[in-house]
């Protein structure tokens, strides 16, 4: 594999927009992930899984340089991420939406600011045009009319529906979903999962999603990878996931309390 | 060497000390890294002015009644000392000049930092902090914006502009007090108050007070808006980054302007 990078490029690039490539990362002086593969094709979307504590956030968070891994390399549309400067990282970034587990809406701004953020910082759009989007945006996930609310003002489930509408509101290439259903009600869980399946149809963005819901991640995603103990025990299209003979995979997929996950 | 070292139980005494002075030193590097970021920031023009206008509301104007009240005191308490031996000697002439001198040189510049420090020093660690373990500084820098521009900026310029302004109003304050006192009490009157401080008191003086207040306001946000930034996880991160970020500019208050006294007079 090491012989596609020339230049810090991977040369079939246009193929993969993200590659993880043998990271460790070491936390507070425990190893949370190890040995840690996988390359995300254009257009795909992942699922990773995992026991609570398992690394995934941390493993989205690395992708979007908000921690370095202990060792490892990470590529991420055609550029290695360890060396990138600021303005490379803002570049990047700006093709990047992220969906934080915990919504981190900017308390201090409206929903309609928090909304077209990336749009009021970084394009030229008049601010009518900007506040027209995030209306239609907001409309998508069931937030007519909160436009002029602030974060505190809404629910946790609103909060994170407007974190969602937020992060593909910019139309990214790559959009990290960090368990973007997880507290909403079973109606408004199909309505995102419907949206983020709309966006990949209409956008073509690639999409790593993390998620704890077996539905959700066989409605929305190509392949799903399981992590255990920091590693990855399982990755591969969902049919073949679902019906994988690893015991720990098939405890989680049935959520039973007995087999090799000691609860 | 190290065997008898380490009987004498000195190794680990030295090693606490080390680890000490390597994170003051991480600490100041840190603050300074942070001051030449904000600094390139405002060179190359990111000024956000609404931002700052804001801050400078929120930070400056809402700290000014809590401001003059102290130095309005501390002018008071001056004037008291000085107006019982100035009327025992019959130099009330010189009670004026006394107190407008010590509060412009040290007395206005010193206790606005630390009010400031206190009031507006803590709100901008307590809000940068529950950013920081909120999330919410990861997610500027996911939208590739950075902390340092759009939260650090603004809250910089706002005290820059600010302190030496509230430090004229403690002067003129603990002025006032001083004169109230020195009447009721030593029974100066106002126009020999005042026409003492013109006489004795010279303009250097204000200036001396107001490169204090600005070297104080560098102080104040660079180490609590640091205390912000690098706050530890959880709602315990958000007590501690603020409690440090008090704590730490005062300090650094107090031996900034025993330097920068032995500098300026
Ligand atoms: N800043 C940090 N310092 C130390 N340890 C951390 C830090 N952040 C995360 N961890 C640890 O890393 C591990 C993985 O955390 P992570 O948030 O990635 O889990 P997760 O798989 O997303 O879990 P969940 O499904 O509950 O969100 C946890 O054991 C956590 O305690
Ligand atoms: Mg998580």
């Amino acid at each position: 594999m090491p012989g596609n990078i020339e230049n810090n490029i991977i040369n079939d690039m246009d193929d993969i927009v993200v590659s993880v490539r043998d990271i460790h990362v070491v936390l507070g002086g425990r190893t949370i992930l190890k040995d840690i593969n996988f390359d995300l094709k254009r257009g795909e979307t992942l699922a990773v899984m995992g026991l609570s504590g398992a690394g995934k956030s941390t493993l989205l968070r690395c992708i979007l340089g908000l921690l370095k891994p202990a060792s490892g390399e990470i590529y991420v549309l055609g550029k290695q991420i360890s060396k990138l400067n600021g303005k490379g990282w803002d570049d990047l970034r700006k093709n990047i939406g992220m969906v934080f587990q915990y919504p981190a809406l900017f308390d201090s701004l409206t929903i309609m600011e928090n909304v077209g953020f990336g749009l009021i910082e970084h394009s030229k759009m008049p601010i009518e045009e900007i506040r027209k989007l995030v209306s239609e945006k907001l409309a998508t996930v069931d937030l007519i009319g909160t436009e002029d609310m602030y974060p505190n003002e809404l629910s946790g489930g609103m909060q994170k529906r407007a974190s969602f509408a937020r992060a593909v509101i910019t139309n990214p290439h790559i959009i990290l979903y960090d368990e973007p259903t997880t507290g909403l009600d079973p109606i408004m869980l199909t309505v995102i999962d419907n949206l983020i399946k709309e966006i990949k149809k209409e956008t073509s963005a690639s999409a790593i999603i993390v998620t704890h819901d077996i539905k959700t991640a066989s409605a929305v995603a190509d392949k799903i990878a399981m992590i255990y103990e920091g590693r990855i025990i399982e990755i591969g299209e969902v049919s073949k996931v679902m019906q994988s003979d690893n015991p720990v995979v098939r405890q989680f997929m049935e959520g039973s309390t007995t087999g090799p996950i000691k609860v | 060497m190290t065997a008898f070292l380490e009987k004498t139980g000195i190794t680990p005494f030295l090693s606490r000390i080390g680890i000490f002075i390597i994170a003051l030193l991480e600490y100041i590097g840190g603050s300074v890294l942070l001051l030449l970021e904000t600094l390139s920031w405002i060179l190359r023009g990111a000024l956000r002015l609404r931002h700052t206008f804001y801050q400078m509301a929120f930070l400056g104007v809402n700290s000014t009644a809590i401001v003059i009240l102290t130095t309005g005191f501390a002018g008071m308490v001056i004037s008291l000392q000085l107006v019982q031996q100035a009327v025992k000697y019959g130099l009330t002439m010189y009670v004026g000049g006394g107190v407008a001198i010590a509060m412009a040189r040290e007395l206005a510049p010193m206790l606005t930092a630390v009010v400031v420090a206190g009031r507006a020093g803590s709100a901008i660690a307590a809000e940068i902090s529950s950013m920081k373990v909120s999330d919410q500084i990861d997610a500027l820098y996911a939208m590739a914006v950075s902390p340092v521009k759009y939260l650090v900026v603004p809250r910089f310029l706002a005290l820059l502009i600010m302190l030496p302004v509230l430090t004229l109003f403690s002067n003129l304050a603990g002025d006032v007090g001083g004169a109230l006192v020195a009447h009721s009490l030593g029974g100066v009157q106002f126009d020999i108050f005042q026409d003492s401080i013109t006489r004795l008191m010279s303009l250097k003086d204000l200036w001396a007070g107001t490169y204090k207040a600005i070297i104080f306001s560098i102080i104040i946000s660079m180490i609590c808006c640091y205390q912000g930034l690098t706050a530890g996880r959880g709602a315990a991160g958000v007590g501690q980054a603020t409690v440090g970020a008090v704590v730490y500019s005062m300090i650094m208050i107090f031996i900034a302007n025993y330097i920068l006294s032995s500098v300026l007079f």
